[in-house]
């Protein structure tokens, strides 16, 4: 690669495909307090081997963006840019771009208006989950299209927002209640102040919960807890 | 109350109950079933009871909680004794006109009397009321007569002479021939012969020291009520039937396999199996005869599916309530893998009737091979609604529009709703059915307990949708063909009544009903299909209209009534 | 034990009384398609694929040939255009689960299924039971067992037993068709878990 001038405010990590890059990675730059994340990788159709890993680095991109959406943090925090190992200045410009857009939504979670200790939280319950949420990205999830247009289409579809629903949001969410409740018993509407979710949706995943056996309520106080 | 030791001296029990019995006082019955209370039958029996108090008229005036006499829709319904006057919707301030005007007065108050829908004419007494004269109350008719919680009542009509009779004069195998012979079949739907389930039982081919018969009044179709209302309504006709099944069998143990819901009827069934177990009907050695019963109630957990007969026997052995494959009959291997009798209420509250009057007086009654009765809720869009009972053979049409009345506000019929959620659709055209078991089946509806009436504002493909929501979550879920097929036609429906409807899919969802019919493992899978594949078969332009049009002919489907412009 | 004979497929069959349609026609090399099978398991007829025509006593039936017990002159049909069309049927719903699957896949194959017929559903359980029946009669533990019924049906693990026991067991994981049971033995560690953090590096 040429060095040309770009932003210092950008930690580097070099990988020999865009493919390697997993969800654990993803989630641990977020946590550890980045704003952003920025994958560059080969071109589509254009990889010199067979494995054309980098549909498997779009794949997982379209799909955190639902996720930082489910957050409550803006979708635009994570980017996947496709170029080639001679286009040295096209990287530059999108590397500044990158952190113009990034340094203009503020802060992760203070721009959003989110307590950082409770991002803290919903990172930590994410993070438990990741051997599921890798089982269910590779086996429900992925797709396999030809074009970019495609993908696009396809994540942005009701189809995709269905399924993401019942196999991921709900989940992230249940995680991030035990994880709540594992430091005290709550209410319902505790519950919902805290993770700035839908009430009527809390009373679902306690309900579930219960029924799996992780909940218990707590008739004395009238709240629940762990079981 | 001492137990009664033989069957003669019931009679001297019933006698001396009926000398107790003052004939020119005047009786107020007050229906207290479930649907009167709940529409203040409560209150107007406190008001009742508090102006004879007042006006010191205990000596001429008695009041009574009885049984559902069937005009549902039209209570709180009292009848006054001994002329019979019928007064409808009464309230605790018409108590004391009531008292003054017709009771002292021998006057009636028009505005409580029953007025024709169409003609406006008036009855007086309940005979005249063409509702219930154009039924044949063989079993229902003395329910206003019945405290259903005084077994005094119940024998002071005649109850218990038939296993008297029984008792007194004939053997287990002539019982069951009996029953054989008058043609009695099964009233859960299926319709097999009542006689000839209790010859297997009788002669199971398992030897086995203990047999059970079960009485199923587990009625789990949404908007049927007739059978948790005759069961609250005359217990002990049914106990009555189950002690005769039980000595015809040579069971020991018999259940009530009832939902907590219906709490009324729990309370009552108990109370009755109190009061037999203290007359002698029940216990050991009854009426002297060396045969024992023991009767217990037993709790539904109240899943739909546990209408079905080895999710029923799997719920009340403790195991969950989830039908199975088996391929040996209940009769030799049933509860506890002992002979088991299973049979709807009804058909055990037909067996006194049978054995008092005779097989032959009961084949008289019905058509070919379809005999006796069979007792309805009838409700919907329909003038009058109810409990009704009416002779097999009777018409649906006749049902609906001489019965039922019609259809109010002068909108027209669009569909009779038979079989509840498993059952189907007769449009106009095929109302001439009659009510015969191999008719209906033939074509493609089963004989559940309620009937529902449509009018042209019913949306066909909603209705649908609504049995298939209710069945999505009624479904044990255990084949795929059940789960996966409603959860698919369920989704596809939606997608119809919002207006996303795409050309092939009337298709799917025939496919899928087609697979699902053949291939479920038990008759709630099997017959889940069968409201979409009627409404498929009566009513396609229905699908057609909201699939390619957009349009819900019925002006229900919401999303779907928003795309018009007119 | 008797020695029973039937037909299936034209084709006369010894069987020993006692055994199952598919079991004997397994013994002739006919092989039925069967998914909620298992030798060491009771029979289940929840999948259906194995429906056959039995002709029994002058009456034909559909009925599932996993448990269906040999009987002397029983006449079976293992295929038919109705049967085929329910298996097809049958497999494109349970594809709209889990198109990965091996054994689906291979049997969406042979009659033709369309893994698009049917939306795609979140949930890539196919209620084979296996894994549940597995732990309860071979076992006796009821680690994994179903919760909820009708359509919103599902496998869920027992926190409490899956940490004591499941992790040194997992023998019912191989008898899985599709990924289901892993996700749901994953998902119940994690969330039953104290949080991890990066610096203990959990995997």
């Amino acid at each position: 690669m040429s060095r040309l001038q770009y932003t210092t405010e950008m930690r580097l990590i070099r990988v020999m495909c865009t493919g390697r890059v997993d969800l654990a990675h993803i989630f641990r730059a977020f946590s550890n307090g980045m704003d952003g994340v920025f994958i560059a990788g080969c071109r589509l159709n254009e990889c010199n081997y067979v494995t054309q890993g980098n549909f498997q680095a779009l794949n997982l991109v379209l799909l955190f963006k639902h996720i930082l959406h489910q957050f409550g943090l803006n979708r635009e925090r994570i980017r996947l840019e496709f170029l080639s190992s001679g286009e040295g200045i096209f990287f530059a410009e999108k590397v500044d771009d990158f952190v113009g857009q990034v340094k203009g939504l503020g802060p992760i979670g203070e721009g959003e208006g989110i307590d950082n200790n409770v991002l803290q939280l919903k990172f930590q319950a994410a993070i438990k989950l990741i051997p599921y949420l890798r089982l269910v990205e590779s086996e429900r999830l992925r797709v396999q299209f030809n074009t970019l247009e495609e993908y696009l289409a396809f994540y942005d579809s009701e189809e995709f927002s269905e399924l993401f629903e019942e196999l991921i949001a709900d989940k992230l969410a249940i995680s991030q209640i035990t994880t709540l409740l594992r430091e005290t018993p709550l209410s319902p509407g505790e519950i919902a102040r805290t993770l700035a979710l839908n009430p009527s949706e809390i009373s679902r995943y306690l309900h579930g919960s219960i029924e799996k056996g992780l909940v218990r309520y707590a008739a004395r106080d009238k709240r629940f807890a762990l079981a | 109350m001492l137990r009664i030791g033989s069957p003669e001296e019931i009679e001297k029990v019933r006698r001396e109950i009926l000398s107790r019995i003052d004939p020119g006082k005047t009786c107020i019955s007050l229906c207290t079933g479930s649907a009167c209370l709940a529409a203040g039958a409560g209150e107007v029996m406190a008001a009742f009871k508090e102006e004879i108090k007042k006006q010191g008229l205990d000596a001429v005036l008695d009041t009574k909680g009885t049984g559902c006499p069937g005009l549902c829709e039209k209570g709180p319904v009292v009848v006054i004794y001994p002329e019979e006057i019928c007064y409808l919707q009464v309230k605790a301030e018409d108590v004391p006109e009531i008292i003054s005007r017709t009771v002292i007065g021998k006057t009636v108050i028009d505005r409580l009397l029953y007025t024709d829908a169409h003609t406006g004419k008036k009855a007086i007494y309940e005979y005249e009321i063409p509702f219930y004269n154009k039924q044949l109350r063989l079993l229902i008719g003395d329910n206003s007569k019945i405290d259903p919680r005084s077994i005094e009542d119940y024998l002071a009509l005649g109850g218990y002479a038939a296993l008297a009779k029984v008792l007194q004069t004939m053997s287990p195998e002539q019982v069951i021939a009996e029953i054989k012979q008058s043609g009695l079949r099964g009233r859960s739907g299926s319709g097999f012969l009542a006689g000839r389930k209790w010859d297997f039982c009788r002669n199971a081919h398992v030897e086995a020291d203990i047999k059970y018969i079960i009485c199923n009044c587990h009625e789990g179709d949404p908007g049927a009520f007739a059978d948790r209302r005759m069961m609250e309504g005359n217990p002990h006709n049914v106990l009555e039937g189950m002690i005769i099944g039980s000595y015809a069998i040579g069971a020991r143990e018999a259940y009530v396999f009832v939902g907590d819901e219906f709490a009324r009827t729990v309370e009552n069934i108990r109370i009755a199996i109190g009061q037999a177990e203290e007359y002698g009907f029940l216990g050991e050695n009854i009426l002297g005869s060396g045969f024992d019963l023991t009767v217990k109630v037993s709790i539904d957990g109240g899943g739909y599916v546990l209408g079905e007969s080895t999710a029923l026997m799997a719920s009340m052995e403790g195991r969950i309530g989830e039908p199975r494959t088996k391929y040996d009959h209940a009769t030799d291997r049933g509860l506890w893998a002992k002979p088991t009798v299973l049979n709807n209420l009804q058909t055990w509250a037909n067996v006194p009737l049978i054995i008092k009057q005779g097989a032959d007086w009961f084949g008289n009654i019905g058509t070919e091979n379809s005999k006796g009765t069979r007792v309805f809720s009838l409700s919907g869009k329909t003038n009058y609604s109810g409990l009704i009972e009416v002779p097999m053979g009777m018409t649906l049409r006749e049902i609906v529009f001489d019965i039922g009345g019609g259809i109010p506000e002068g909108k027209s019929f669009k569909a009779l709703q038979v079989g509840g959620p498993l059952g189907g659709f007769v449009p106009e055209g095929m109302l001439d059915l009659p009510v015969d078991y191999e008719a209906l089946n033939e074509a493609g509806l089963a004989m559940g307990p309620g009937l529902i009436v449509a009018d042209e504002q019913t949306c066909m493909v909603d209705m649908v949708k609504y049995y298939l929501t209710f069945l999505a979550r009624e479904s044990c879920g255990k084949c795929t063909p059940c789960r996966d097929g409603i959860r698919h036609m369920l989704k596809i429906l939606h997608k119809i009544t919002e207006g996303r409807g795409k050309n092939d899919d009337t298709a799917l969802l025939e496919l899928l009903a087609r697979v699902q019919k053949k291939a479920a493992l038990c008759a709630l899978g099997q017959g889940a299909a069968g409201p979409l594949l009627s409404s498929l078969e009566h009513f396609r332009d229905e699908y057609a209209a909201h699939v390619e049009q957009k349009r819900c002919p019925a002006g229900v489907c919401k999303a779907l009534s928003l795309v018009r412009t007119e | 034990m008797g020695k029973v004979s039937l037909t299936i497929d034209n084709i006369k069959v010894e069987a020993e009384e006692g055994m199952t349609v598919v079991e004997a026609a397994y013994s002739a090399g006919i092989v039925i398609p069967t998914l909620c099978h298992h030798e060491k398991l009771k029979p289940y007829t929840a999948c259906r694929l194995c429906l056959v025509e039995i002709e029994s006593r002058g009456r034909v039936n559909l009925d599932t040939a996993c448990s269906y017990p040999v009987k002397e002159n029983l006449v079976v049909r293992t295929n038919s255009a109705e049967i085929t069309e329910i298996r097809r049927t049958l497999l494109e719903l349970m594809l709209s689960h889990a198109p990965e699957s091996r054994e689906l896949q291979d049997y969406a194959k042979e009659y033709g299924a369309n893994k698009d017929r049917f939306a795609k559903e979140a949930s890539f359980c196919i209620h084979c039971a296996l894994c549940v029946r597995y732990c309860n009669e071979v076992k006796g533990l009821n680690a994994v067992h179903f919760i909820k019924s009708g359509v919103r049906r599902e496998i869920a693990f027992d926190p409490e037993l899956a940490s004591r026991e499941c992790w040194r067991c997992r023998e019912c994981f191989e008898l899985c068709p599709t990924e289901a049971l892993q996700a749901a033995y994953v998902l119940t560690e994690a969330l039953a878990s104290a949080a991890p953090s990066f610096t203990q590096e959990p995997d």
